[in-house]
């Protein structure tokens, strides 16, 4: 049982955790909410379901293009939010226009796809293997290893590449940065390219085991955001730490508590958190 | 200044309130188009003595929050007499307000128990849940003394949910989630845990019905299944974690010129059969119903609330039919299904 729990939590946080670390790598760079990020992980769902349910293609196929599109969707919604800074909008218009994004881009996947659920069969389903008494599919084991990969990945862009350096150059304090010579505008962009391939490996491995729906990116995105307030926001590893914390915690909440309270977790949490250590676990206090 | 145009009075506008986005849209826009269908074939006839009519969208989301603030404009703004909301949700939200402006609600969908008693202006063509929740207790209950139920925490489930209790006599185990959960696989694990014989799926939708029946397949439950409505939507007869689940739907729309010819014209239109064919086919009768209330006893909420207490064999798509004294319709029930080999067949 406590073995079930475990996983069930860790699969949670790992797929937490594709969503939190691309929206927190984009708001640690770019310093506003992202919450259109959310979309683009239904997008990348849901042309992973066209490319390969609806045209036949290849699978591997698809996933590369998918992967591809997606970043260059990310470049797009960049796009609108550059015309925006560039009229010197606040954060919060930023934000506002976040949402709408968000809103927009769900409306026309509903128009574009239907509102019934839609799945992609591309992995049979079965029961899954049993490791020390508790149940993990190959896809779940795949999810999780993903999300540790990912952690590795964005740890050695961030400390040990020039773009990674260049990217704590722009996140700390931009205007020096452009001073010493760094493009802010070229970094915006490979933080979206970046944390919208990593939406994008999110969206794929998520309509695997999920199956999409219109709605899907809101839900993604709201724990998402959690979890990335939990681990601290702008600290990308802080993210992925706060999403596993958020999994384990709704699983092992409702072993003792009423199911019905699950969310109401993660929200308490949360709370908890903005109260008593409003820079999340891993983010530092700025005076 | 802007004048109103007394040109109003020309057309005689209904309010719809329906699920257009979200999880309901699978039903609502076939129940939009629907309702177009109605008009214009009613329209082009000549209207209703020379009237035309014009039907008002608004969103509801299968929400009573939405629902309630479409009610508020459709009254307050565009001045109609007549609704048509669509889920329990909706229904139940619009109800207080319309009793309390007189306004005639002929609601298509709403199957919750509750409509029932939601008031004097209140009508509905569609089965109650009361109806539901019986035919499955008696189905289970014939077979198994203990069933397990997994509920989302919306109005319909909750509603199946309730009224099952009432008339299950084994062993109930339950677990719900929050609306739109596809994570619950921990809910699931609590429900195996316990043994039962039998696992209800009660869902809200066919989305999170999907995942709930993927994680029993992966946790490889081996005891009998059964679910809500949702086994009729087209994704779910063709999943493979659903084969050999019981279903309990919505009765049958059987065969009729008249449901030959709205389906024909339906795929015409819009290139595909409707998933939901009692759907489809109530809110297409319920524009002819408001049709041959108003031609009797013209656009007045009160006189046509008293006609239609009184209707006991208005002719539609769902055959032939009318209201007992509750505004409830008489004469259909449940029909119990089983996927097999990605079809549905009666069980």
């Amino acid at each position: 049982m406590f073995n079930q729990l475990l996983i069930n939590g860790l699969i949670a946080g790992a797929i937490y955790a594709l969503v939190a670390s691309g929206f927190s790598l984009i708001y640690s760079i770019c310093k506003f909410v992202h919450f259109a990020h959310g979309a683009v992980i239904a997008v990348a769902a849901y042309i992973l379901y066209a490319l390969f349910s609806l045209l036949g293609m290849n699978f591997w196929l698809a996933v590369i293009l998918t992967i591809i599109l997606i970043s260059i969707f990310g470049l797009v919604m960049n796009l609108v939010y550059k015309q925006l800074r560039k009229r010197k909008a606040s954060n919060v218009i930023l934000l506002i226009a976040s949402f709408a994004l968000l809103i927009l881009i769900e409306s026309l996947i509903l128009l574009f796809f239907g509102a019934d659920v839609k799945t992609i069969g591309f992995i049979k389903i079965a029961k899954g293997l049993e490791i020390l008494g508790a149940i993990i599919t190959p896809l779940q084991i795949f999810i999780v290893i993903s999300s540790f990969i990912l952690f590795v990945l964005l740890f050695f862009l961030m400390k040990r590449t020039k773009i990674g350096k260049a990217m704590r150059a722009v996140s700390d304090n931009k205007d020096v940065a452009e001073i010493v010579g760094i493009s802010s505008e070229r970094i915006y962009m490979w933080a979206f390219i970046i944390g919208s391939a990593i939406a994008g490996v999110g969206g794929i491995l998520i309509a695997l085991e999920q199956n999409l729906e219109p709605m899907m990116g809101t839900h993604l995105i709201i724990k998402g955001f959690t979890a990335a307030i939990i681990g601290g926001i702008g600290n990308i590893p802080g993210a992925i730490l706060g999403a596993f914390l958020l999994g384990f915690s709704e699983n092992f909440g409702i072993w003792f508590l009423p199911s019905g309270y699950k969310d109401a977790i993660a929200f308490i949490i949360l709370f908890i958190f903005l109260l008593f250590r409003p820079q999340g676990i891993l983010g530092i206090r700025k005076k | 200044m802007v004048s109103r145009r007394p040109a109003e009075e020309d057309v005689i506008k209904i309010g719809f309130i329906g699920p257009l986005s979200g999880f309901g849209a699978a039903w609502g826009i076939e129940q939009k188009n629907a309702i177009d269908i109605a008009v214009e074939e009613i329209n082009n006839g000549g209207g209703i003595k020379g009237q035309k009519i014009e039907v008002i969208y608004e969103d509801g989301k299968c929400d009573g929050k939405e629902a309630t603030t479409a009610a508020q404009k459709l009254i307050n703004l565009d001045k109609v007499k007549i609704l048509i909301p669509v889920c329990s949700a909706e229904t139940l939200a619009v109800a207080p307000i319309a009793e309390e402006n007189k306004i005639l609600v002929m609601a298509v969908w709403p199957t919750n128990p509750a409509v029932s008693e939601a008031g004097d202006y209140i009508f509905r063509n569609s089965y109650s849940d009361e109806d539901t929740a019986r035919v499955m207790a008696e189905t289970i209950g014939t077979n198994y003394q203990s069933v397990g139920i997994i509920t989302e925490l919306t109005d319909y489930p909750v509603g199946i949910r309730d009224t099952f209790k009432k008339y299950f006599e084994g062993q109930i185990i339950e677990e719900e989630y929050q609306p739109n959960s596809m994570d619950v696989r921990t809910q699931v694990m609590k429900l195996i845990s316990q043994n039962p014989e039998a696992i209800l799926v009660n869902p809200n939708s066919p989305a999170t019905g999907l995942a709930i029946l993927k994680q029993l397949k992966e946790l490889d439950f081996k005891g009998a299944l059964y679910g809500n409505f949702f086994g009729s939507s087209s994704e779910v007869i063709n999943a493979e974690e659903a084969q050999g689940m019981i279903f309990f739907a919505d009765p049958v729309v059987e065969d009729s010129p008249i449901k030959a010819q709205l389906f024909t014209k339906y795929q015409n239109e819009y290139n595909k059969k409707p998933d939901f064919e009692f759907a489809v086919a109530a809110t297409y009768d319920a524009i002819y119903i408001l049709k041959q209330a108003i031609e009797q006893v013209g656009v007045n909420p009160d006189k046509i609330r008293d006609y239609l207490y009184n209707l006991k064999d208005f002719q539609g798509a769902l055959g032939t039919y009318g209201f007992n004294e509750k505004g409830d319709m008489i004469g259909v029930f449940p029909s119990v299904k089983q996927i097999i080999n990605n079809e549905v067949v009666k069980y």
